[in-house]
């Protein structure tokens, strides 16, 4: 679970990007994350993952702080951020034996694991070669691969869909959804609505660092119809991509 | 010189970010203030007094020019030496290359705009070895104006021949390089090798510029300056340089001036000609990245999946880093194997007997009891120097650039993030000292103990020196970059770590020297005062060091 308590960022310059949010992500849901771009997502996202700090408010990550106990709160994230282009030096399976040495994962989990993880998104036959030669969508699965070795309990994704064949993203959306039905936590931005509504079991919408909805897909519905410029700010996500 | 050229010029430079020098804090002004006025007098004194002294020499037998043809000769040199390095990163590894090969510009535009960017930097490093110099002479000569007129002029023109000739030698060998079958292999041996090649041509060509005692003796009979343009073989253009300062009063000053200038251009000229032939076909491709596709399979698991601790990890990631990104290699990483092995070749090929009698006097102080101590000061102070040249801790935060937020974001705490940065320094710096104790033990003959001490010491004046660098990359760190090189190439705090390390380096010599020291006191005296440094700048650094890496927003 992750819960934030009025929440507030201004950027040096006085952009607010995060205006007093107020959020709690269940577990067991996939969470989506909407708003246009420029919106105030990836600022949040950076402040729950502990890379940016809030000017005010609290973050908890199930129940820690991750301004007072910052490590023990990271060690429950696996996150995915908006750029694969990380590590780019590195081979695949350097990158993996780092991020298992990172998050403390035991050595026979982590060869189980990365076999496994291999098979599924088809890494197998490029883990010897560096993360430089591979194509945007083969970065993208090698960063999520790396995320989900330590078996995280909350899974955060920043725009996660950008650059994914079909294949891989459906390949995608169905671990996303392994994830919340074993019970742990999933919370990923989107500047699509249409990927939303596909994955989403609850949705918040973000728009100039204000929250202006949060509820299930239905219920956004019904709200969109009484609500004229929640209504024209949607015609800007579907006017994307 | 066309209009495209300076456009890329332009865009070129605003896309650089300057030097880095973009201080927010009061603390950090302060601080780099200090350094730079307590260790640049430092060494303006050392300079003025050297000059000094050869100025004096000099004028007693009526050669008093030398001296301004030796600072530009070794103006010239160093232009050509650090041109090298910057030509190798700026022309072939920079990543902003691939954004201009798409456009309709020549060849020339592109390699005449990189390298006016680069002579911007070479004048940085005349004005610390030239001007003093100039105006030193000037003083003593009580000269007019137009001396200084033409001083700037010469000023002006003097690094575009070196870095012209560095340039066309790198480019010629990076050409082969690209040639063949093995380019990926190739890359970075192939920088490292224009590198060496280039610097071994100016070693070659240094070699035929020695005179025979005779001609010496000829040359000083005739008084007045003659021999200041005896120095002058290497760069020949230099030679008019000198005739149009020694001769600023007459109308020869002015021909002399205005050959130097011409020639210059002319240079210039041939090596745009020449790059519309050579660098193209020498730069594509230079990025990519080739892979095999070997198939893992499910027994190899075990091989493969390593178990390290999280500093292993971050420390083993930093290396690998450095070793495999082509500009980090080349200017953090190689210059340490660089110095080393060219003091050894000098020594080993020099024929002439000032450098044997050299080699027996420094064996023989290595040997001596009586010197060993200060020889120890001496070889820890160079160690210093090394480890604080490479500048690895001095862009230890501007390497990570605008993926920095991902040092965030992992579960290490952020003292073990340092210290793992730290130690990347360290342990490339022993790179070099194993490369110093090679020299120390076949060449100069030192005894085998001395060595092992140098080897264990040496971790002292690595570790103080890393501390500094990655201080001041703390505090003023680049981290608003498009491409490798503008991190260790156009980064000021890299000039910090030279400053700060030289200081580390004298301070160790004066005390091994003041206080006389023997071999026992300074295993006592050294590594005290520089473990007494190293828990200082620990101090600084797990305090205000983490908390300042804590706040940085990349």
């Amino acid at each position: 679970m992750i819960t934030l308590e009025n929440v507030s960022k201004t950027y040096p310059g006085g952009v607010k990007a995060v205006d007093n949010v107020s959020l709690t992500v269940p577990s067991g849901e996939i969470f989506g994350f909407l708003g246009p771009n420029g919106a105030g997502k990836t600022t949040a996202i950076k402040m729950i993952t502990g890379i940016l700090r809030p000017d005010s408010g609290e973050i908890k990550v199930n129940g820690i702080d991750i301004a007072k106990n910052p490590l023990e709160a990271k060690k429950q994230i696996g996150f995915v951020p908006d750029d694969p282009n990380m590590f780019l030096r590195l081979k695949g399976i350097e990158y993996l034996n780092f991020m298992a040495d990172i998050y403390d994962v035991p050595l026979d989990e982590q060869k189980g694991r990365i076999s496994d993880l291999c098979r599924r998104f088809e890494m197998a036959d490029v883990l010897r070669d560096p993360i430089q030669s591979y194509s945007h969508g083969m970065r993208q699965k090698i960063i999520i691969m790396g995320v989900l070795l330590h078996n995280p309990s909350v899974w955060i994704l920043d725009e996660p869909m950008t650059g994914l064949d079909p294949r891989s993203s459906f390949l995608l959306k169905n671990m996303m959804r392994e994830h919340v039905e074993s019970g742990r936590t999933l919370f990923f931005s989107t500047h699509v609505l249409d990927v939303a509504e596909k994955i989403c079991d609850r949705i918040a919408i973000i728009n100039r660092g204000r929250i202006l909805f949060t509820g299930t897909i239905d219920e956004m519905r019904e709200h969109l119809s009484k609500n004229a410029s929640l209504e024209s700010m949607f015609l800007e996500l579907t006017d994307d991509e | 010189m066309n209009n495209k050229t300076w456009i890329l010029t332009r865009a070129m430079l605003k896309n650089g970010g300057g030097l880095g020098l973009n201080l927010k804090s009061k603390w950090s002004w302060v601080l780099l203030l200090l350094i730079l006025f307590v260790s640049l007098p430092i060494m303006l004194y050392g300079y003025v007094e050297i000059t000094a002294f050869f100025y004096n020499s000099l004028a007693a037998i009526g050669q008093e020019g030398v001296l301004l043809s030796w600072g530009l000769v070794i103006s010239a040199m160093m232009v050509f030496v650090f041109g090298v390095f910057h030509v190798v990163s700026n022309f072939y590894f920079a990543n902003d290359i691939e954004n201009y090969l798409p456009m309709p510009v020549r060849p020339r535009q592109i390699v005449g705009a990189k390298f006016l960017q680069i002579l911007l930097y070479e004048y940085i490093a005349v004005g610390f070895s030239f001007l003093p110099m100039l105006v030193y002479f000037g003083v003593r000569q009580g000269v007019s104006a137009l001396y200084y007129l033409y001083g700037l002029a010469v000023l002006i023109f003097l690094p575009i021949l070196p870095l012209a000739l560095a340039s066309l030698l790198v480019m010629l060998i990076m050409r082969m390089v690209n040639l063949t079958r093995y380019r990926e292999l190739l890359r970075i041996i192939g920088g490292s090798l224009a590198v060496f090649l280039a610097l071994g041509f100016s070693f070659v060509m240094q070699r035929f510029n020695e005179l025979t005692p005779e001609e010496l003796g000829e040359l000083l009979q005739s008084g007045s300056n003659s021999l200041a343009l005896m120095e002058t073989k290497l760069f020949p253009t230099v030679r008019w340089a000198v005739q149009a300062l020694l001769r600023y009063e007459i109308a020869a000053g002015l021909t002399n001036l205005l050959v130097f200038i011409g020639l210059s251009v002319l240079v210039f000229a041939a090596l745009l000609l020449i790059s519309e032939l050579v660098y193209i076909k020498g730069v594509i491709g230079i990025s990519e990245s080739g892979s095999r596709r070997h198939k893992i399979r499910e027994g190899e698991f075990g091989r493969l999946v390593k178990r390290r601790t999280a500093l292993t990890a971050c420390l083993s990631n930093e290396i690998k880093l450095l070793v495999r990104t082509p500009v980090y290699f080349i200017n953090c990483v190689l210059p340490g194997f660089i110095w080393p092995v060219f003091f050894t070749v000098s020594f080993i090929f020099a024929s002439d007997r000032s450098s044997t009698v050299m080699l027996e006097r420094l064996s023989g102080a290595l040997n001596d009891p009586n010197t060993m101590g200060k020889a120890l000061g001496i070889i820890l102070a160079l160690v210093a120097f090394l480890g604080g040249a490479n500048g690895i801790a001095a862009t230890a935060i501007s390497r990570e650039g605008q993926q920095l937020y991902i040092k965030r974001y992992i579960p290490v705490s952020y003292r073990k993030q340092l210290a793992a940065k730290l130690l990347s320094g360290v342990v490339i710096g022993y790179t070099s000292v194993i490369l110093v104790l090679v020299v120390l033990t076949a060449v100069l003959k030192a005894p085998l103990y001395f060595a092992g001490i140098v080897l264990i010491l040496s971790f002292l004046p690595l570790l103080l020196t890393s501390m500094g660098g990655l201080l001041f990359d703390l505090i003023n760190p680049k981290l608003e970059w498009d491409s490798e090189q503008k991190a260790v190439k156009q980064n000021v705090n890299v000039f910090f770590s030279i400053l700060f390390s030289v200081v580390i380096a004298i301070a160790v010599i004066a005390v091994s020297f003041a206080f006389d020291l023997s071999l026992a006191w300074a295993l006592v005296v050294l590594p005290a005062l520089l473990l007494a440094g190293c828990a200082g700048f620990y101090y600084l650094l797990s305090t205000y060091g983490v908390s300042t890496f804590k706040n940085l927003e990349g």
